[in-house]
């Protein structure tokens, strides 16, 4: 499903460069969109989905990797006429990944499952892959401080195409509800699986802010910076105590018609 | 324009460098006692330490009403009365002494009973002194004498299988909100009480027991129930729980890697067993399902009980369920009494069935008369719902129970 989407924009960017070729095609679209610029982008998603700051509990990233996360995108920019500054609007297909490798100490959990409750106190290994996929709508402020380069900044909405949210404890203890509980050892192969990709948030906002330069005349490189303002658990989800807020560089080429 | 992109990239190099800014440790908020230490010639046996309990099994010659136990415990915790303080261990109340352990936090802390037994070894058993954990949830078999004073302590799974939560859900599911007195019936490990017994907190040690007639209850018998562990369960690949008690401890750091291993058998035994007695009656669960939860088409289960002897050294204290499966062979082992005719007879009132089964010698092993005298030789009955309950192979429902557990030994036939 991902795949397909990325696969599409790659098509449609390679056929608008192709077909950008002939200059009479060109001049037709100019015309039909005077005023606006067309730009279709191809990056990718360098970033966390964490907690900010990070709370007491994590005492050690292990390992981290965002994976990859690519994104592809359209997007539309009205100039404003004589004047530097512009509107720009885009759709975005938005990968937003990562692996983190963390150990952590007296972490909060808590598994609901068909009304039984494990809860506890975890200390020890956690393992975590974040694989959300984002329709995202970015709507930007375009200020340009250079003929070839322009400032971006606003704000992005997102909905949850597809969402994982998953991975496992291990080479640790729980104890059960607080502190004094039962001690239980995970050690050797003994792992406790967690998935809560149900329990993602369908919707993310947040600030957005960007530069992008013209290297040639349909060629632009750009980085974003997407900075997540709701948590991507609901506040009714109490399994992990923390908000995670899904911070994300997007770095990437466009072609611009 | 170089210094645009400087600025993106020092905006991006932030948002990594934020995630891996690690805030100052927090205190610890546990408050264990982890080893606890007596003199050489004071205990038959290493202590046991459970989560809130230190039971010491001391020799019939050790002078116990000047003992000073040490211990060590959580990183930054504190301990009243003191680690290595004298007290007087005959002369209080159960033989036992509380000690208080503080997180470094100060946030936390336990009580924890410490108690030491040096009373003659127990061979008829009868449950007879049944409490429940601090929690509140699950129930704990003591075998006390006609004073109420603690024999010794059976082990069981159940506080395994609290961490799973099932046995919550299904006291809210069967009593609604006033469910939380009736958590304990749904672990695996319970007793069935004469009508009348009642949950009554001591109010000296806070310790919740189950009392009839301003006495502990004797239960009518033990229910042994193979549980479904739920979600949690099976996400840590142990989908069942099967009842269980057996004589020695239940080491949960095992439970979830070395499930084998979890459980310890071994209760110092003073006397030479020759046979091991009982009445039980047991009904299967409808589905067996194997180590991954999936059932297993026409298979039945079935119980098990058997009694293993061994003499306990330095390197083996206790012996492990991996005995089971090692067609019981050990180096340690002295002799077996094993129930190989299990039979499926319904719960009705009339199912019960007597058994006798004969403690088996192993070829060669004599009996070391003074090391028995000192408990170097151990006992461990052990029964359970589900023969492969270690390898969480059985049927969810399976039911045994059972009751007039006895060993016939050299001195009861005298």
């Amino acid at each position: 499903m991902k795949r397909q989407y990325i696969l599409l924009f790659l098509v449609a960017l390679i056929t608008a460069s192709v077909t950008a070729q002939e200059s009479r095609t060109q001049k037709i679209i100019n015309a039909a969109l005077r005023g606006w610029d067309i730009e279709l982008r191809c990056g990718y998603n360098i970033g966390g989905t964490s907690p900010l700051p990070l709370p007491a509990e994590i005492r050690e990233i292990k390992s981290f990797s965002p994976s990859t996360g690519f994104t592809a995108e359209a997007n539309f920019t009205k100039r404003i006429t004589d004047s530097k500054f512009g509107i720009l609007f885009g759709v975005k297909v938005d990968n937003k990944y990562m692996d983190t490798d963390a150990r952590v100490k007296n972490y909060g959990m808590e598994i609901i499952d068909n009304g039984a409750k494990a809860e506890g106190k975890w200390t020890g290994g956690v393992k975590t892959k974040v694989r959300n996929s984002y329709l995202t709508v970015p709507i930007q402020g375009v200020y340009r401080v250079h003929p070839r380069t322009n400032l971006k900044l606003g704000m992005f909405f997102s909905y949850l195409m597809e969402g994982e949210f998953s991975g496992y404890v291990y080479d640790g203890y729980l104890r059960n509800i607080d502190p004094t509980g039962e001690k239980a050892t995970f050690s050797g192969d003994a792992i406790a699986t967690y998935d809560f990709s149900e329990d993602l948030n369908k919707f993310q906002y947040g600030l957005q802010i960007g530069a992008d330069w013209k290297a040639f005349k349909h060629l632009k490189v750009y980085g974003d910076l997407s900075w997540g303002l709701n948590s991507v658990f609901p506040s009714s989800f109490k399994t992990i105590t923390f908000k995670m807020y899904p911070i994300y560089f997007n770095l990437g080429v466009g072609y611009i018609f | 324009m170089k210094s645009i992109f400087t600025t993106v990239i020092v905006a991006a190099t932030l948002s990594v460098s934020i995630t891996s800014c690690i805030a100052d440790e927090a205190l610890n908020t546990e408050c264990d006692i982890l080893t606890c230490t007596l003199p050489e010639g004071v205990l038959m046996s290493s202590p046991t330490i459970t989560n809130d309990r230190v039971t010491l099994m001391a020799l019939p010659d050790a002078d116990i009403s000047k003992l000073a136990p040490e211990f060590t415990i959580t990183e930054g915790a504190t301990i009243t009365p003191a680690s290595g303080s004298l007290q007087d261990f005959l002369n209080a109340e159960n033989h036992t002494v509380v000690y208080t352990v503080t997180s470094q936090d100060g946030a936390w802390h336990k009580d924890y009973r410490v108690e030491v037994i040096q009373r003659e070894t127990t061979s008829e058993y009868k449950f007879n002194k049944v409490e429940l954990d601090a929690t509140k949830k699950y129930s704990i078999f003591n075998e006390a004498d006609d004073e109420g004073n603690n024999l010794m302590t059976w082990a069981s799974g159940n506080p395994g299988f609290i961490m799973c939560g099932m046995a919550d859900k299904e006291a809210k599911a069967a009593y609604g909100n006033d469910y939380k007195s009736h958590i304990w019936e749904f672990f695996p490990t319970i007793a069935v009480y004469p009508e009348g017994t009642e949950q009554i907190v001591d109010e000296k040690s806070g310790v919740t027991y189950f009392m009839k007639d301003g006495k502990y209850a004797q239960p009518e018998y033990i229910r042994l129930v193979t549980r479904s562990t739920g979600a949690f369960g099976s996400r840590i690949k142990m989908p069942i729980a099967a009842g269980n008690i057996f004589q020695g401890w239940f080491d949960l750091s095992y439970a979830t890697s070395r499930p084998r291993e979890a459980t310890q058998f071994g209760e110092p035994f003073r006397y030479k067993p020759l046979s091991l007695s009982g009445t039980y009656r047991f009904t299967p669960g409808e589905v067996f399902t194997d180590s991954n939860g999936k059932e297993v088409p026409d298979r039945q289960d079935i119980f098990s009980i058997y009694a293993i002897f061994f003499k306990s050294d330095a390197d083996t204290e206790f012996i492990d369920s991996n005995v089971h499966y090692n067609d019981f062979q050990h180096p340690n082992m002295v002799a077996l009494a094993n129930l190989t005719d299990c039979r499926v007879t319904g719960l009705g009132d009339d199912a019960w069935v007597d058994f006798k089964i004969p403690f088996v010698y192993y070829d060669g092993v004599t009996i070391d008369y003074e090391a028995l005298a000192k408990g170097q030789y151990k006992i461990g009955i052990v029964i359970a719902s589900s023969a492969e309950g270690d390898y969480f192979r059985g049927a969810v429902g399976s039911t045994l129970d059972v009751k007039n557990i006895r060993i016939i030994h050299e001195k009861t036939e005298e």
